[in-house]
C-alpha cells in the first residue's frame, strides 16, 4: 500500500484519498462549468471575431476604394461639359485614382467563402474602372476630345455595376454577419443551457457529498467520541464497530485496542488492590503476634536473673521478631503508597527500605549486592514512599535480568552527589535491554519480560522521577549489561523551610516514668501482659481496659495522665474512644497514644484529627512505648 | 475540359503460352498492387500550357512500368478570368474521389481565388507561375514553386538600375495582384538604388494600352519601360513605346512566351530583358532531356511556365510514388522536401519548399525571337552557374 498517494486499504478507500477526491472533484467540477462556458462562449466570439474581422477590414477598404473612384468618375464628367481646362480637371482625376489603390496585400484567404467571391469581383471592377479611368486622363492629355463620351460610357456602366456588386457585398455581409450574431445567440443559449444543466447537476450532487462526509467521517467520528466519553465515565468494556479501514477505522480499531489493555490492566490492578488488602489485613493480624513476642522476648531479655545463655536466646527472638516486624511494616507501606505525601526525602533511606523489601530474593537467586552508597547525601524533594517504589522497581528488573544469567550474578546501587544533584545508579550484570526495544525502554505497555511483565513498571518510574524534577535513564547501549541512572536535584533551603524535621519517624528517647499513670486499652492479653509489665517496671501506675468502653468506664474512677489504645478492638476501637474523649476529656484525648499494625485503616478524618507523633506502629519495642508514654506524659504538666 | 490519361505498362496482345502466363502474372501483379489505381493530378492553366500534358505523359510512359498510372485533368485557363470563375474551377476539382493534387492556377489572381478552396478542402496545390507574397501563407496546402514578386521585381529593379543604367523609368503594370506585386518590388528597388520612378500606368487586358503609352510617354520620357504584365500586352506596349523612341524593356517573367510575344511586339521584341524561371539552353541533362522531349512532340522550344508546370506535375507523381495516393501524407511529403528529405529534382532546379530556399533567377534578351540569358542571379547566394557561360551578374 502506498501510505503516500491514493491507495486501496483493505475493504476501502482511504479517508485521505477520499477528501482528496471530494477537493479534486469540487475543483474539476468549477473548472468544468466555468470552463465549459467560457470555452462555449469564448470560442464562438473569437471566431465570430476572427472571421467577422478580415471582412469588415477588407470590405471597408474596398468601400473607400469605391468611394474614392466613385469621387473620380463625377470629376470625369465634367470633362464632357467644360470646354477648356480639361487638362487641369485630368490631373484631378489622375489623383485621386492614385488614391484609389487596391487595397494591398489582399487578405481575401481570410474571408468566408461565400464573401470572398463577391468582394473580389468588386477588387476586379475596382481596378477596370481605375483603368478606364487613368485611359480616359490619357485620352484627355492626348486631346481626344471626341472620345471621352464613349470612355465615359463604358467608365459609367462599370461604375454601376461596381455599385451593385458592393451593395451586393453589403447584403451577403450583413446577412453572415447576422447568421454569425445568430449563431453566437445560440450557442450562448445552449452554453447556459448547459450550465444549468451542471449547476443543477451539481446541486443534486451536494447531498450525495453530505452523505459520503456523512457516513464517512460524522458518523465515525460520533461513534468515536461516544466511546470516549463512556471511558472517560470508566466504562472500559466499550468496543465502536470498524466499518472501513480507513484512518478512522483503523483510530476505533486502536480505540478498541487500547480499551481492552486498559480493561485488562483495570483487572490486573484490581487483583494488585485485592492482594494489597489483604496483605494489610494479614500483617495487621500478624503484627500483634510479633508485638507480644518483641515485647516478651525484650521483658525476658532484661530480666537480670536470666541466665546468659537463656538472654542470648531472648535476645535473638527479639531480633528476629522486630526484623520479620520491620518485613510487614515496609510491605505495608509499599501496598498503601498511594498517598502522595511531599517532603524532605533521604534517597538512601529509600534505597534501603527498597532493598530490605527485595533483599530475600538475593540469597534464593544467589546475586551479590554492591553497594556504594554515599554518606550524607543531601536530601532531595518529594515523596519518599514513591521514590521507594522507583527502587523496588528497578530492582525488580535487576532481579529478572540476573535470572537469565547463570551465576556468578552481581547487582550494583549506588548513589552520590554530583553538581547539585543526588544520583542513584542500579546495574546488573545480566544480558541487557534488547536493541528492538531499547528505543521505546520508556513507553507504556513495552517489556522485555513477555507475558509475565505489564511494561508499566519503567514508564511509571520514570514519570515518579519527572514528577521529582529528575530524570531516569538507561546508561547502557543495547545489550550490554544494564546500567539505569535515576538524577533528582538536591532539596533547596527554601523548599526545607518549614519542613519538619521528622524524615523518618520519630525515635523518642527513653526516660523514667516514675509517677505516671497510665491506662493500657488492649483486647489482647498476650499483648496487654507485657506492655503492662515493662511499664510498672519503669515506675508507671498502669491500669488495664479490654476495650474502649471498659476504657471510658475506668477512667470516671481511675486519675490518668496517658492513655495507649489499641486501634483495632470489639465493641469500641481506638479511634471511637479518641472521639469519646474529645467529647467527654479532652485534656486526656490530647495525651492518648493509639498503637495499630496498619495505619492506612485510619480514615481521612480521623489520620487528621490524630496526629501522626501519638500514632505507633507495631511492633514497637517496649523502650520504644515507654519513650513515647513519657513524651506525652510530659505534655500533662 | 480535357481528360488525358497517363498510361503505364504494355498494351501489346500476348503471343504463345508462355507470354499469356507472363501477361496474366504481370496482371495479378498490378491487380494487388495498392499504387496501381488510375489517380488523378488537376492541371489548371492557360490553353498554352496544354501541350506539357501530352509532354509529361510521355515521361511518364518512358519511366519503369512500377509507377502508378495517372490521369492528368486539364482545365483551361483563361488570363483575367473574374475570381468567381477560379473559385467554381477548384471546387471542381476539389470534389474529384480520385484526385491527389492540382497544378495551377496560372496567375497570382486565379490561385490567390483558388487557394482557400483547396486548403479548405485538403488538396495539394502545387503554383507553378505566380509569384503573389499572399500564397506563401495562404494555407498549409498551397505550395508555390518561383520566388515571390518582391524577389523578383527587386531583380527586375536591380537589373535597370545597375545594367542599363536607367534614369527614368516608367512601371507598366497588370492591374492584379500579380502587376501590383512586381510594381512594389520594383519601385522599392529603383528606389534604394536612386532611380526615378516617373510614372506608374495601370492598366488590364480588355483596355487600350497603346493610348496609355502614348500618353505617359508625352508626359514622363522614360528612358527605360518597366511592363510587369503577361505576354499579349507587353507586346502591345513594347511596340507602341518603340514607335514612340524608347529602345529598353525589362518585362516580368509572365511575358516570355516568345511564340505570342514577339509577333506582338514586332520591331520591339529584340529590346525586350525578360525575366525567367528557367531557359531552354540549361546544359544540365533534366533540362535538355525536357526541352527534346518538348520539341520533338510539339515541335516548339519549351517555356519556363512549360517546364514549371511539368515540374509541378512531376513532383505530385513522385509524391504520390513515394507516399502513396493520401493527400495528408502528399502534403507532409511536399511539406518535408528540403528538411527529411532531399529536394526534388525538377528541370528547373531543386525543388523545396523550406523557408529561405535557393532560388534563381535568370534575366533572358530576346534574340531572334528565342531567349538568351544574360544575366544569373541567385538571391541567396548559392552560386548558380550561368548557362552556356553567359555573363555573370556583375552588380
Amino acid at each position: 500500500m502506498n501510505r503516500q498517494g491514493w491507495s486501496w486499504s483493505g475493504g476501502g478507500l482511504r479517508l485521505r484519498s477520499v477528501l482528496l477526491l471530494l477537493v479534486y472533484g469540487a475543483f474539476g467540477y468549477m473548472v468544468v462549468v466555468f470552463g465549459l462556458l467560457a470555452y462555449r462562449v469564448g470560442s464562438a466570439a473569437s471566431e465570430l471575431r476572427r472571421d467577422s474581422e478580415p471582412m469588415l477590414r477588407l470590405y471597408g477598404e474596398l468601400t473607400a476604394r469605391a468611394g474614392a473612384l466613385e469621387q473620380a468618375v463625377s470629376t470625369a464628367k465634367l470633362l464632357v461639359e467644360v470646354g477648356s481646362g480639361r487638362e487641369v480637371i485630368a490631373s484631378k482625376i489622375r489623383a485621386m485614382v492614385g488614391r484609389a489603390e487596391a487595397p494591398s496585400p489582399v487578405p481575401f484567404a481570410r474571408v468566408p467563402l461565400r464573401m470572398r467571391t463577391e468582394l473580389a469581383r468588386v477588387d476586379e471592377l475596382s481596378s477596370a474602372l481605375q483603368n478606364r479611368l487613368v485611359e480616359l486622363v490619357a485620352a484627355v492629355e492626348l486631346g481626344r476630345g471626341d472620345e471621352l463620351p464613349m470612355r465615359l460610357a463604358a467608365i459609367d456602366s462599370l461604375h454601376d455595376e461596381l455599385i451593385v456588386r458592393l451593395g451586393e457585398a453589403q447584403r451577403i455581409g450583413l446577412e453572415d454577419l447576422v447568421a454569425r450574431e445568430r449563431e453566437l445567440d445560440t450557442t450562448v443559449q445552449r452554453a447556459t443551457q448547459d450550465v444549468l444543466w451542471w449547476l443543477a447537476g451539481g446541486v443534486l450532487f451536494v447531498p450525495v457529498l453530505v452523505v459520503v462526509a456523512r457516513r464517512r467521517i460524522e458518523r465515525p467520528l460520533r461513534a468515536l467520541e461516544a466511546g470516549l466519553g463512556r471511558v472517560a465515565e470508566g466504562e472500559l468494556g466499550v468496543e465502536i464497530p470498524v466499518h472501513r479501514d480507513d484512518e478512522i477505522g483503523r483510530l476505533a480499531r486502536h480505540f478498541n485496542q487500547m480499551t481492552r489493555v486498559l480493561r485488562d490492566r483495570a483487572e490486573e490492578q484490581g487483583r494488585f488492590v485485592a492482594a494489597g488488602e489483604l496483605l494489610a489485613g494479614v500483617a495487621h493480624e500478624v503484627n500483634n503476634p510479633l508485638m507480644a513476642i518483641v515485647a516478651l522476648s525484650g521483658n525476658r531479655a532484661t530480666d537480670p536473673e536470666l541466665a546468659p545463655e537463656l538472654r542470648a536466646e531472648m535476645q535473638q527472638i527479639l531480633r528476629q521478631g522486630q526484623r520479620a516486624g520491620k518485613l510487614v511494616a515496609g510491605l505495608l507501606r509499599f501496598v498503601r503508597s498511594g498517598d502522595r505525601h511531599a517532603g524532605r526525602v533521604d534517597v538512601n533511606r529509600s534505597l534501603r527500605d527498597a532493598l530490605d523489601l527485595v533483599a530475600y530474593q538475593f540469597r534464593v537467586d544467589e546475586i551479590t549486592l554492591e553497594s556504594r552508597m554515599e554518606e550524607d547525601l543531601p536530601p532531595i524533594w518529594g515523596d519518599a514512599l514513591r521514590l521507594e517504589q522507583v527502587c523496588v522497581n528497578l530492582l525488580s528488573n535487576a532481579i529478572d535480568a540476573l535470572r537469565q544469567v547463570r551465576p556468578p550474578r552481581r547487582l550494583l546501587v549506588a548513589t552520590w552527589a554530583e553538581a547539585g544533584r543526588v544520583m542513584l545508579r542500579v546495574a546488573d550484570n545480566g544480558p541487557g535491554i534488547p536493541a528492538a526495544i531499547a528505543g521505546r525502554l520508556f513507553h507504556p505497555f513495552v517489556t522485555s519480560k513477555g507475558a509475565q511483565g505489564t511494561g508499566l513498571g519503567l514508564y511509571i518510574s520514570r514519570q515518579i522521577v519527572r514528577e521529582m524534577g529528575g530524570t531516569l535513564e538507561l546508561e547502557s547501549r543495547p545489550g550490554q549489561p544494564a546500567s539505569f541512572l535515576v538524577s533528582l536535584p538536591a532539596a533547596q533551603r527554601e523548599d526545607l523551610a518549614g519542613d519538619g524535621p521528622a524524615v523518618e519517624p520519630d525515635r523518642p528517647a527513653a526516660r523514667g516514668l516514675a509517677g505516671v499513670r497510665v491506662l493500657l486499652v488492649e483486647d489482647e492479653e498476650p499483648l496487654r501482659r507485657p506492655m503492662v509489665k515493662y511499664l510498672r517496671r519503669c515506675g508507671a501506675t498502669v491500669h488495664e481496659a479490654s476495650d474502649g468502653l471498659d476504657a471510658l468506664a475506668r477512667l470516671d474512677a481511675l486519675p490518668v495522665d496517658v492513655i495507649v489504645a489499641d486501634l483495632r478492638m470489639p465493641r469500641m476501637d481506638g479511634v471511637a474512644l479518641h472521639r469519646a474523649l474529645r467529647q467527654s476529656h479532652p485534656a486526656l484525648a490530647r495525651r492518648l497514644l493509639i498503637l495499630s499494625g496498619d495505619l492506612s485503616q485510619l480514615s481521612a478524618a480521623d489520620g487528621e484529627a490524630l496526629p501522626r507523633d501519638r500514632l505507633l506502629v507495631k511492633p514497637i519495642t517496649l523502650e520504644e512505648l515507654g519513650a513515647n508514654v513519657a513524651r506525652v506524659a510530659a505534655t500533662a504538666g | 475540359m480535357l481528360s488525358e490519361r497517363g498510361s503505364v505498362g504494355g498494351r501489346g496482345r500476348p503471343r504463345g503460352l508462355a507470354a499469356r502466363a507472363a501477361w496474366l502474372l504481370a496482371l495479378a501483379l498490378v491487380a494487388c498492387a495498392n499504387d496501381s489505381r488510375p489517380v488523378a493530378i488537376g492541371y489548371a492553366f492557360p490553353l498554352s500550357g496544354r501541350d506539357v500534358v501530352a509532354v509529361v505523359r510521355d515521361e511518364l510512359a518512358a519511366l519503369r512500368p512500377d509507377r502508378p498510372a495517372f490521369r492528368i485533368v486539364f482545365d483551361s485557363v483563361v488570363p483575367g478570368d473574374p475570381a468567381d470563375v477560379e473559385v467554381e474551377r477548384a471546387e471542381r476539382f476539389a470534389a474529384m474521389a480520385d484526385l491527389i493534387g492540382v497544378v495551377g492556377h496560372a496567375g497570382s489572381r486565379g490561385s490567390l481565388a483558388a487557394a482557400p478552396v483547396y486548403n479548405e478542402f485538403e488538396v495539394p496545390q502545387i503554383v507553378p507561375t505566380a509569384t503573389s507574397r499572399l500564397l506563401s501563407g495562404i494555407g498549409p496546402w498551397t505550395f508555390p514553386l518561383v520566388p515571390n514578386d518582391s524577389i523578383e521585381g527587386e531583380f527586375i529593379g536591380e537589373f535597370t538600375a545597375v545594367r542599363l543604367g536607367a534614369r527614368r523609368v516608367t512601371v507598366f503594370y497588370i492591374n492584379d495582384e500579380y502587376g501590383t506585386g512586381l510594381r512594389d518590388g520594383v519601385t522599392s528597388a529603383l528606389d534604394r538604388r536612386g532611380v526615378a520612378v516617373v510614372d506608374e500606368v495601370p492598366f488590364d487586358h480588355a483596355g487600350d494600352p497603346e493610348t496609355l503609352v502614348e500618353a505617359s510617354i508625352r508626359r514622363a520620357r522614360p528612358d527605360v519601360l518597366v511592363v510587369a504584365a503577361r505576354q499579349r500586352e507587353t507586346g502591345r506596349i513594347a511596340r507602341a513605346a518603340w514607335e514612340r523612341g524608347v529602345r529598353r524593356f525589362v518585362v516580368g517573367d509572365g511575358a516570355l512566351i516568345p511564340r505570342e510575344l514577339v509577333p506582338l511586339a514586332g520591331p520591339a521584341a529584340d529590346s525586350i530583358y525578360a525575366v525567367a524561371f528557367w531557359l531552354p539552353d540549361r546544359v544540365d541533362s533534366l533540362s535538355r532531356a525536357f526541352a527534346d522531349r518538348y520539341r520533338r512532340i510539339t515541335r516548339e522550344d519549351p517555356t519556363p511556365a512549360a517546364a514549371l508546370a511539368r515540374d509541378g506535375i512531376m513532383l505530385l507523381a513522385e509524391a504520390a510514388r513515394q507516399v502513396g495516393t493520401d493527400r495528408q501524407r502528399i502534403r507532409d511529403y511536399l511539406r518535408s522536401l528540403g528538411r527529411t528529405r532531399p529536394p526534388f529534382r525538377g528541370v528547373t532546379g531543386p525543388i523545396s519548399f523550406v523557408p529561405g530556399r535557393p532560388a534563381r533567377l535568370q534575366m533572358a534578351r530576346l534574340a531572334r525571337g528565342r531567349p538568351v540569358a544574360v544575366v544569373d542571379w541567385d538571391p541567396t547566394g548559392s552560386g548558380a552557374t550561368p548557362p552556356g557561360g553567359r555573363v555573370r551578374a556583375a552588380w
